[in-house]
């Protein structure tokens, strides 16, 4: 029988863009079980809910993670918002939807860069963040920001992005298409490629329904759930949506459905600037606008990640008494649990990658 | 669009619940930790699939009481456990995964059932406020049942009054009607005081109440006719 061994695995590792500590129990060179260790850099950013005013927080939420930012303010922004019982009007709406896309092609490109890294694909590390870029230069030309964007606040948005501008940012992710996909045709049908990740770090329909896992890591093993399909937002207006699933359940079909997401997420923003009201942008609530004594309230939304849920609980004052952030991450840690038992210790660094851990979204 | 359902769950029941919500297949969302004034709350959230709905089990914890842990249903509540247990303190039993403690690496227990100032002054202020409010609006009731209770007896004395002049007026109106002297009587009176008179002086008297009586006389004769044209010409 061989023997047990513990071999620590990060916080810092070089594959591991973050901080997650893992003990992997091995036998031989298979890990037997795997144990999670987060907590290296919690920031007690959901605490400074009691400091910061329900205004005020949006720049805090946003903070939470440099990838998803916006989505953490767009979710922070809407649980309150429904908590004031304020009614956006819908040209914000379909805004939050354009940049929560545009975010879902930045993570989506920044992740596909790191896992081309992971397994030594340097020059594909570089087109994809090449094609970042783009992004980031759109967040810019809209927003003033590149990562940290701002424009989201409790009752709307600081400030417009006009059609003329809304239909350049079509024009680029035309051109945009056109790069990626020559990058994805590449990657996945790169024989290499496929080697490092067909049939790794299976997981069965039936277990990512028991883990209740979320995002590409769950529609990877066939769950059909993204929340984009409830027609929360400026969702509901579209024509057709269907969530993007694979049915092999390991590290390949993870990296099938990111990469079918960004083209999707482009023909979801060129579908919403065309449709897009002009009915105002809202704005910052009155200082006498409070939320009510023992107030609740929580929204759903899709990160790039999968499934974010925000909650926020009122006390008649301007602060809120909680706010709380479940990132996706959160979520997928019993799935990576499941995942790495009984693979060759070789394949851990490509699994975690493949399940795209935001640690720091977790932390908060 | 999902719906949103908030539920309050006895302690004891918990386990309970959340095992037919297993059952009936929904999906474990979260399971979230609050420090309201006293105690702590637990709010788990699940996620109804064919419905659209998140039902959120809201649990009020005494302090120190011992929380079942679910992870026995929900292996994914694990991280949430140990998180709630490292960041407020609450005591989950039968935990298959449990850090001890050390889920997080903090420099203090606890740390999310730390008020801070600002908190502690808003609070204090909106409790001020609410008082004052619930004094104002006190008041102001005490004030207008007051003000009906003195409009009413006012009322009711103005009523009482009227009542008292009207019954005085009723019994004065006969006497006074008694009183008023006929036509008859008035010049009986009179010549009853001429008797007594100088004869000169009633003479004189007498002349001017004929001067008198002749000239109301003609003053109303010359208006009976002119009435009667009146009448013709409408």
């Amino acid at each position: 029988m061989a023997t047990r061994s513990v071999i620590p695995f990060g916080p810092q590792h070089p594959v591991l863009p973050e901080p997650v500590h893992l003990d992997l129990v091995v036998e031989d060179e298979r890990v037997v079980e795997a144990i999670p260790q987060i907590g290296f850099v919690h920031r007690g950013l959901e605490k400074l809910v009691q400091k910061r005013d329900y205004n005020q927080f949006v720049y805090v939420a946003e903070r939470v993670c440099g990838i998803c930012s916006f989505g953490h303010g767009y979710g922070y922004a809407a649980a309150t918002e429904k908590l004031l019982g304020i009614e956006v009007p819908r040209r914000v709406d379909y805004l939050r939807a354009i940049l929560e896309e545009l975010s879902r092609i930045h993570s989506h490109l920044l992740w596909l860069g790191l896992l081309a890294d992971g397994f030594g694909f340097e020059s594909l590390f570089n087109h994809c963040w090449r094609l970042r870029e783009t992004i980031l230069d759109i967040f810019q030309k809209t927003c003033g920001g590149r990562i940290i964007l701002s424009i989201c606040i409790v009752g709307g948005m600081a400030h417009d992005i006009d059609d003329a501008m809304l239909r350049e940012v079509c024009d680029e992710l035309d051109g945009l298409r056109r790069e990626y996909k020559i990058i994805v045709d590449t990657m996945l049908n790169d024989s290499s490629v496929r080697s490092r990740l067909c049939g790794v770090g299976y997981i069965s329909f039936e277990d990512a329904l028991e883990l209740s896992m979320v995002g590409p890591f769950a529609k990877g093993s066939g769950i059909e759930h993204d929340m984009r399909s409830t027609g929360f937002g400026a969702y509901g207006d579209l024509e057709h949506f269907q969530p993007i699933i694979a049915t092999e359940g390991d590290c390949y079909a993870r990296c099938k459905v990111r990469c079918e997401e960004v083209y999707q997420a482009i023909d979801i923003i060129k579908e919403l600037v065309a449709k897009i009201p002009h009915d105002g942008i809202g704005g910052k609530p009155g200082p006498k606008v409070l939320p009510p004594e023992n107030s609740r309230a929580h929204v759903l939304i899709e990160q790039p990640r999968g499934e974010a849920f925000y909650y926020v609980r009122g006390n008649g004052t301007k602060f809120l008494d909680r706010f709380r952030l479940r990132t996706p991450t959160s979520q997928n840690l019993a799935g990576m649990v499941r995942a790495l038992q009984g693979v060759d210790l070789a394949d851990v660094p490509m699994i975690i990658l493949t399940i795209d851990p935001c640690i720091s979204c977790t932390e908060r | 669009m999902y719906t949103t359902e908030f539920v309050d769950v006895p302690l004891i029941e918990l386990l309970q619940r959340v095992q037919s919500l297993k059952h009936e297949g929904m999906r474990f969302v979260q399971l979230c930790a609050e420090f309201p004034e006293s105690g702590i709350d637990l709010v788990y959230t699940f996620y109804d699939e064919t419905r659209d709905n998140a039902l959120n089990l809201c649990v009020s914890v005494p302090e120190g009481a011992e929380v079942p842990s679910i992870q026995g249903l929900y292996f994914a509540a694990f991280s949430y456990e140990n998180e709630a247990h490292d960041l407020f303190g609450v005591n989950f039993i039968n935990m298959k995964l449990d850090f001890g403690g050390h889920f997080f690496s903090l420099a203090e227990t606890s740390p999310m059932t730390v008020i801070t100032p600002e908190m502690k002054a808003e609070r204090e202020k909106a409790a001020k406020l609410r008082a004052a409010k619930a004094a104002k609006e006190a008041k102001a009731a005490r004030e207008a049942a007051e003000a009906k209770s003195a409009e009413r007896a006012l009322t009711e004395d103005r009523a009482a009054a009227d009542a008292a002049a009207v019954a005085a007026v009723n019994e004065m109106a006969p006497a006074a009607k008694a009183a008023k002297p006929s036509e008859e009587e008035r010049a009986a009176m009179m010549e009853a005081k001429l008797a007594n008179m100088d004869p000169e002086k009633a003479a004189k008297v007498r002349a001017v109440l004929e001067a008198k009586k002749a000239k109301d006389a003609a003053r109303a004769a010359a208006e009976t006719p002119a009435a009667d044209t009146a009448k013709e010409g409408e």
